[in-house]
């Protein structure tokens, strides 16, 4: 096979991880995005699959390779065709898996899935296996072209989310894949008319009947049915599918006093909405002036009346309106961070019909995260977190780590106030463990007594938390009550509270429940955050804190959907009908943990019931059964810890995402190629490289934090350049263990074992990832990469005896 | 293509049509409300099916065996909600018994019925098209319970949906209004109280968000708003009568249950809130439960408003359960 048809292979990988990648967009439009990580664990077992069937019929393989080369790429096209055509059509509801009485059918459609998308990745597979068997001699050579091909793959598809719609993306990617057979190295005539064919016809399928569409439960498709409703702008990013909608629904929506009618305040005026990927993000506002006349009846208004004419940091815009507020509010000077790209235009230049917010020398738009925000200006007196600002882009979750608030705090005026906004409408227990951060946030900050520095107060859906470096003086305790009360809002904590009196004066009642138990606790009135708040913040035990996860977030475990003890498995399970939908999450990393063990049990059971087949050495196998499994848990445990590093550094996931995934694989692929030089040296290459790979972790999990901190306000482009160069040397060391392994195998099922191993432990690999960095930060998934290359370095394979070439070998070159 | 929830049993035979028959004139409706437990038989279910524009046959057999399931179905409301609240009103009970469920079953976007699933055991959601679902029963009496109907009461609900908890509540009070704010499900739903003679429940399509003042004069008794966002709108509160109840169901709706927020006015028109978890959670019995406050009472009680004095110097409760 020469190099002209590993040109085939660069195609395949491209369109494999093209589609793969079109998938997980395709799930969170369609459905929601958390699911997008079973597709991932599919696309793995495919692959995984494949490993093992070319592992027991390696021989076969090869001596037909010409064949399959050419027969493969037209069943490639057709099977990613037809998969997608059924992805699309599949009715699975992953709401219904959350009833005892629903989930069953939904098993059923999961399944579903495995049986349109199995076909085309284990296919995919066999393509690449057999790239690997029909050249073991150049393997180094073949794997660049895999890993190239994917990076290529992840920059094509990247590139194409700015263009097409994501339900679009997989057509445009079924060419490259009929394209390899214009690579294979026989038949190619017979093999590129019927990939054409083929193509032609999944096209039409595809494209002539489309049958995604978004989940008729997504927030867009009610506002989207009602008359008259109008989509008035799209942007088309690879952070998501922007729509802006004209329909009766739109307000602004903020939490408001239930007595702002008494109170003959103005409603939320009625707006635009954004939407992206079918959730909502923002009210964009109509023409005309900016209405703001309802922000004193509004839940975060109540620091502005503490301090006049503040100097305010704005985390989040809200489509401009947390802009407008606070100067109505009497703030002297604004600062608003608006992250999210296409909301940053808006702001600037207006978005479709909805037009920019009047120009005002008091307001400034930033278009960083707070982190950097707080590092490069200040001192504010109010820093205001928006309470849409968390769920309005991953990244953000940072803002509400231990380490940001500290942050927050130093950038504060001596009598200054940061504000935090909690949802308590799906579970009450996080505006506790927000507490339990701010009091980590005092004391890191160099506060003894951090409960003498929070007030917190609520109304029935929502708690905002109040921190100063300064001690609440009685006489804003009083002001806080007053104003609460007249709005009737309940606060839940202030220094010196005597929760019981405050429970006669209580307007929104929240009784106290058992999560283990499943019981309510309360009779009458009750204010279940009250209860806990004094206890947490002086660091007592409490129930919520055995029966739930009240650790802090920090920027090294920054999830803040991740209160569930997973330890408590049974519990979580019997309260699975009330969990919050960011929660679930974690359940399904664990279903795909257990599917991805069973595989990888399989792959590594193969040469035990079929010895014959892989005819190594038993201290052979051992090794390899070690070293390929370490392999694939590593090289996936550095890049998901390197795409969240990235994403903190960059304050957006997505790019992070690319950028790191794109860097790797062709950095890599870069190091496979030189694999070849180290031919007689290759244990002691893979002894360096994995000293390399130590090192570097080491360096990313213990030095790398504070240059990242500091650095966090400089330029886009220059923070973009300094994570490929971060990402850079690791991988082309990374590249070298898989080649100079494979090396090792020669003509026999070793090989193709070997590959199904390092596929079926990757896919173990990113659901055990995610849940060792929510349970224990990422730091520890970057110290656990270390040892496992560590351990890769002192498994590597034994050398195989060097055969006499033969014809049977591998099929004649083109 | 068939949604895996359209059971074989949900999907009745045959003359199912695929595009909605026009409407019967008026003159020709059934002339009485239809009850459930007496004179509602299988023609009368096919008649009122066919006037709703929604055409469906079935047989003898399978209608009772619906009829059967109903039977469970009410005791099981009736010991479900005593459980729960101590004791089953009695006028929930026969209103749930009274509305045939069977006749709310029903997917909109293809037409067809899956009245052959109602009364199901466990009960369960069921989508009934355009991102609306019917909640399972026990979620719905319990709701209809905790807003507490009367027979001179006059219901809203933002968010008509299938239209079974408006056909529910309207054999319990004098008038039920409702508002579906998605187009296509609120004109088909709009045409299926008539032919059951529900005369007492009025609907529309449109923007629920200012409530229906033009035709209630004093307010409404019982609010119910199925899609709220951030907050209760406030007009729905000037709305509420002194006295009335708003509950806003929060939650995707395919789960068990949903959290329901209570809202009352007191006597000075401030409004107060409790978060009732009684779908998931049982209440707990026995000398562990937690006392009310010794001035505490029914929802709205208070003592006096804090002032602009210093707050007593105490140290913070420190509970623990």
């Amino acid at each position: 096979m020469g190099r002209r048809a590993l040109w085939a292979l660069f195609l395949v990988s491209l369109a494999a991880v093209g589609y793969e990648t079109a998938l997980t967009r395709y799930f969170a439009v369609a459905k929601w995005s958390e699911y997008g990580y079973w597709v991932i664990s599919i696309v793995m077992a495919g692959f995984a699959l494949s490993g093992v069937v070319m592992a027991l019929a390696r021989d076969a393989f090869a001596r037909n390779g010409a064949r399959l080369l050419a027969v493969l790429p037209p069943l490639l096209v057709g099977s990613a065709a037809v998969g997608y055509h059924f992805v699309t059509t599949n009715p699975f509801n992953p709401l219904q898996l959350q009833n005892a009485a629903t989930w069953q059918p939904q098993i059923v459609n999961i399944a579903g899935y495995y049986a349109a998308l199995l076909p085309f990745f284990f296919a995919t597979g066999i393509y690449v296996s057999l790239c690997f068997v029909l050249n073991d001699r150049i393997v180094g050579r073949v794997y660049a072209y895999d890993l190239t091909g994917a990076g290529a793959g992840a920059l094509a598809v990247l590139v194409l989310m700015f263009v097409l719609h994501p339900f679009d993306l997989v057509p445009a990617l079924l060419p490259p894949l009929a394209l390899a057979a214009l690579f294979a190295p026989r038949w190619r005539r017979a093999s590129l008319a019927a990939s054409v064919a083929v193509l032609v016809a999944g096209e039409a399928l595809l494209l002539g009947d489309p049958q995604a569409a978004f989940n008729d439960f997504k927030a867009i498709y009610a506002p989207l049915h009602t008359p008259d409703a109008r989509v008035v702008a799209e942007r088309r990013t690879p952070r998501g599918d922007y729509m802006l909608l004209d329909d009766f629904t739109e307000r602004v929506d903020t939490d408001i006093s239930n007595n702002a009618g008494m109170m003959g305040l103005a409603d939320p005026p009625r707006t635009y909405g954004l939407y992206r990927d079918g959730n909502r993000i923002a009210a964009l506002p109509k023409p005309g002036a900016l209405d703001v006349g309802y922000a004193s009846s509004a839940l975060d208004a109540l620091p502005y009346t503490l301090i006049a004419k503040a100097s305010v940091l704005v985390a989040g815009a809200s489509g401009g309106f947390r802009a407008a507020a606070p100067l109505a509010l009497g703030a002297g000077k604004v600062d608003v961070l608006e992250p999210d790209p296409v909301l940053n235009g808006a702001l600037h230049h207006g978005l479709g019909p909805s037009p920019a917010p009047p120009a005002d020398a008091r307001v400034r738009v930033l278009g960083i995260g707070p982190l950097a925000a707080v590092e490069a200006y200040g001192p504010y007196d109010i820093i205001d977190i928006s309470s849409d600002f968390l769920d309005a882009a991953e990244a953000n979750a940072t803002a509400l780590t231990t380490d940001a608030l500290a942050a927050d705090l130093r950038a504060l005026a001596p009598e200054g106030i940061v504000s935090i906004p909690v949802s308590i409408r799906d579970f009450p227990v996080y505006a506790l463990r927000t507490l339990a951060t701010a009091r980590d946030a005092l004391r890191q900050a160099g506060i003894d007594d951090p409960a003498a520095h929070v007030i917190a107060y609520r109304s029935a859906w929502n708690v905002r938390v109040l921190l100063s470096p300064a001690s609440w003086s009685a006489e804003r305790i009083a002001a806080v009550r007053v104003w609460c009360d007249e709005r009737s809002f309940d606060v839940a904590y202030y220094p010196g509270i005597d929760v019981q009196a405050s429970k006669a004066n209580i307007y929104n009642d929240l009784p106290a429940v058992s999560f283990a138990r499943g019981e309510i606790e309360s009779s009458g009135l009750d204010d279940a955050i009250a209860d806990e708040a004094g206890a947490v913040l002086h660091g007592q035990p409490t129930q919520s804190a055995e029966e739930f996860n009240l650790d802090p977030p920090t920027l090294d475990r920054p999830f803040f959907y991740a209160v569930l003890r997973l330890s408590r498995i049974g519990t979580v399970l019997k309260r699975l009908e009330i969990l919050p939908q960011a929660e679930v999450g974690a359940l399904v990393n664990l279903a795909v943990l257990a599917q991805a063990a069973v595989l990888a049990l399989l792959v590594l059971a193969v040469p035990l019931f079929a010895p014959g087949r892989v005819r190594s050495a038993r201290e052979n196998l051992a090794r390899a059964a070690i070293y390929f499994p370490a392999l694939g848990l590593g090289f996936l445990f550095i890049e998901i810890a390197a795409i969240e590093r990235a994403s903190l550094y960059l304050n957006d996931r997505t790019t992070a995402f690319a950028l790191v995934l794109t860097g790797m694989l062709i950095f890599s692929g870069l190091g496979a190629l030189l694999a070849g030089r180290y031919e007689g040296r290759e244990r002691h290459s893979v002894r360096v490289a994995a000293l390399a790979v130590v090192a570097w972790c080491g360096l990313m999990a213990f030095a790398a934090t504070p240059l990242e901190v500091g650095s966090l306000a400089w330029p886009f482009a220059v923070r973009a350049a300094l994570v490929l160069a971060a990402v850079a040397p690791a991988s082309v060391a990374l590249g070298l263990f898989f080649p100079l392994g494979l090396s090792q195998a020669g003509p026999t099922g070793f090989l193709p074992w070997a590959w199904g191993l390092n596929g079926a432990f990757s896919v173990v690999a990113t659901p055990l990832a995610n849940l060792l960095a929510r349970e224990s930060g990422f730091e520890r998934v970057l110290l656990a990469a270390a040892l496992l290359y560590g351990i890769a370095a002192v498994s590597f394979p034994l050398a195989r005896k060097k055969e006499q070439w033969s014809p049977a070998m591998s099929p004649a070159a083109d | 293509m068939v949604s895996s929830y359209v059971t074989r049993r949900g999907l009745i035979a045959g003359g199912a049509a695929l595009a909605l028959a026009p409407a019967v004139p008026r003159a020709a409706r059934a002339a009485s409300a239809v009850n459930a437990g007496t004179g509602w038989t299988r023609d009368a279910y096919e008649r009122a099916m066919r006037d709703s524009g929604r055409p469906v046959s079935l047989t003898d057999a399978q209608f009772e065996e619906i009829q059967t399931r109903r039977k469970k179905a009410v005791s099981l409301v009736e010991s479900y909600l005593k459980e729960r609240f101590g004791s089953a009103d009695p006028a929930v009970v026969q209103a749930f018994s009274e509305v045939p469920r069977e006749y709310y079953h029903y997917y909109y976007p293809s037409h067809q019925t899956m009245g052959g699933d109602a009364y199901d055991q466990p009960p369960k959601p069921w989508p009934i098209g355009y991102g609306s679902a019917l909640s399972d029963y026990l979620g719905q009496v319990y709701m209809t319970q905790l807003c507490q109907p009367k027979p001179d009461h006059v219901t809203l609900e933002i968010g008509t949906g299938s239209g079974y908890q408006s056909s529910v509540l309207s054999r319990m009070v004098k008038t039920a209004y409702s508002i579906e704010i998605i187009e296509p499900l609120g004109r088909a739903v709009s045409r299926i109280f008539e032919p059951l003679g529900y005369d007492n429940v009025h609907t529309k399509v449109g923007d629920g968000y200012y409530g229906w003042p033009e035709e209630v004069d004093g307010g409404f008794d019982v609010i119910i708003v199925t899609c709220a966002a951030q907050y209760a709108p406030p007009d729905l509160f000037k709305q509420l009568k002194p006295g009335g109840r708003m509950v806003i169901p929060i939650g995707q709706p395919f789960k068990k249950g949903q959290v329901l927020y209570v809202y009352t006015k007191d006597a000075d028109g401030k409004v107060h809130s409790k978060r009732d978890m009684g779908v998931f959670f049982i209440p707990m019995t026995g000398a562990m439960m937690k006392l009310p406050h010794p001035t505490g009472g029914a929802p709205g009680a208070q003592a006096a408003p804090p002032t602009a004095t210093p707050a007593a110097a105490t140290a913070p409760a420190d509970e623990q359960k």
